[in-house]
């Protein structure tokens, strides 16, 4: 496929997936660094605040502040109720999704 | 050697010593990254979230708190941090932000044109009304003995041409 077909589909996966990390529990950017960075989503802050930011105008995600040991606070993200039906509605579709390309290219 | 700077980020209490040439490359990250989050409405706290990401690197450097941080060293921190990209995939590049006035160029336009459309281009452009423009041109033009009539001529051959204002 033409690398930037993939790059638009990854950009829009993205924000689920951060759906989906966030939907684990408390976590900060940090984490989110981390976890993405493990595949092939890695991003890099630059990146992810200004969408996390977008995610919680949107009313997907909200954050508090938490003192960490070392340094200044730390906000932790959270879902929202319309970040965790966002994200119930994206898993029936990918699932869907996936079937429906397994079915077809079969 | 070079000057050293103390740098307060968002965030933390101890104040980051830099070299002269670490210093400018933090400002220019930071400049770049402001620029780049012109539309978005959260822009002050997106920067106060950044400089809080570059300050916990720096403090996780090796060495005591009121160490000197390199150019090289904060070049791999922002390296790091990565650039700003507000892309996403439902932004296409090139569609004017709602809210926002294009932007007007100013050309000749030919629809509606007496000689070569300078007047009809400088009407849209101004928002003035064009009978109103060819009138402080004629005037200008006897005010100042034909002088305009040369101003006239040059823009005409100096402005681009469009068909429309629309295309402005």
């Amino acid at each position: 496929m033409h690398p930037s077909k993939l790059g638009q589909l990854r950009k829009g996966l993205l924000e689920f997936l951060i759906l989906d990390i966030v939907s684990t529990g408390d976590v900060y950017v940090a984490d989110i660094v981390e976890r993405l960075g493990r595949t092939d989503f890695a991003t890099r802050e630059g990146t992810l605040y200004p969408l996390l930011s977008t995610m919680r105008r949107e009313g997907l995600l909200d954050y508090d502040w938490r003192e960490s040991a070392a340094g200044p606070p730390r906000k932790y993200y959270r879902l929202t109720d319309l970040g965790r039906d966002h994200l119930a509605e994206f898993r029936t579709y990918w699932a869907s999704l996936t079937a429906l390309i397994d079915e077809l290219g079969r | 050697m070079d000057k050293t700077i103390s740098v307060g980020l968002s965030g933390h209490d101890q104040q980051f010593r830099m070299e002269q040439g670490a210093y400018d490359s933090l400002v220019r990250y930071l400049e770049r990254a402001e620029g780049r989050l012109q539309d978005d409405p959260d822009r002050a706290e997106v920067l106060r979230d950044l400089e809080r990401s570059i300050g916990d690197r720096l403090a996780a450097l090796p060495g005591t708190g009121d160490r000197l941080v390199t150019a090289d060293e904060i070049e791999e921190v922002l390296d790091e941090v990565g650039a700003v990209d507000t892309g996403r995939a439902d932004e296409h590049e090139g569609v004017p932000p709602a809210g926002q006035p294009r932007r007007r160029r100013l050309t000749r336009i030919r629809e509606g044109q007496q000689i070569a459309g300078v007047c009809t281009g400088l009407a849209a452009y101004s928002e003035i009304r064009v009978d109103w423009v060819r009138t402080i041109f004629v005037l200008a033009a006897l005010v100042t003995a034909g002088l305009f009539v040369i101003v006239y001529i040059a823009m005409a051959f100096i402005l681009p041409v469009v068909e429309a204002p629309e295309a402005a």
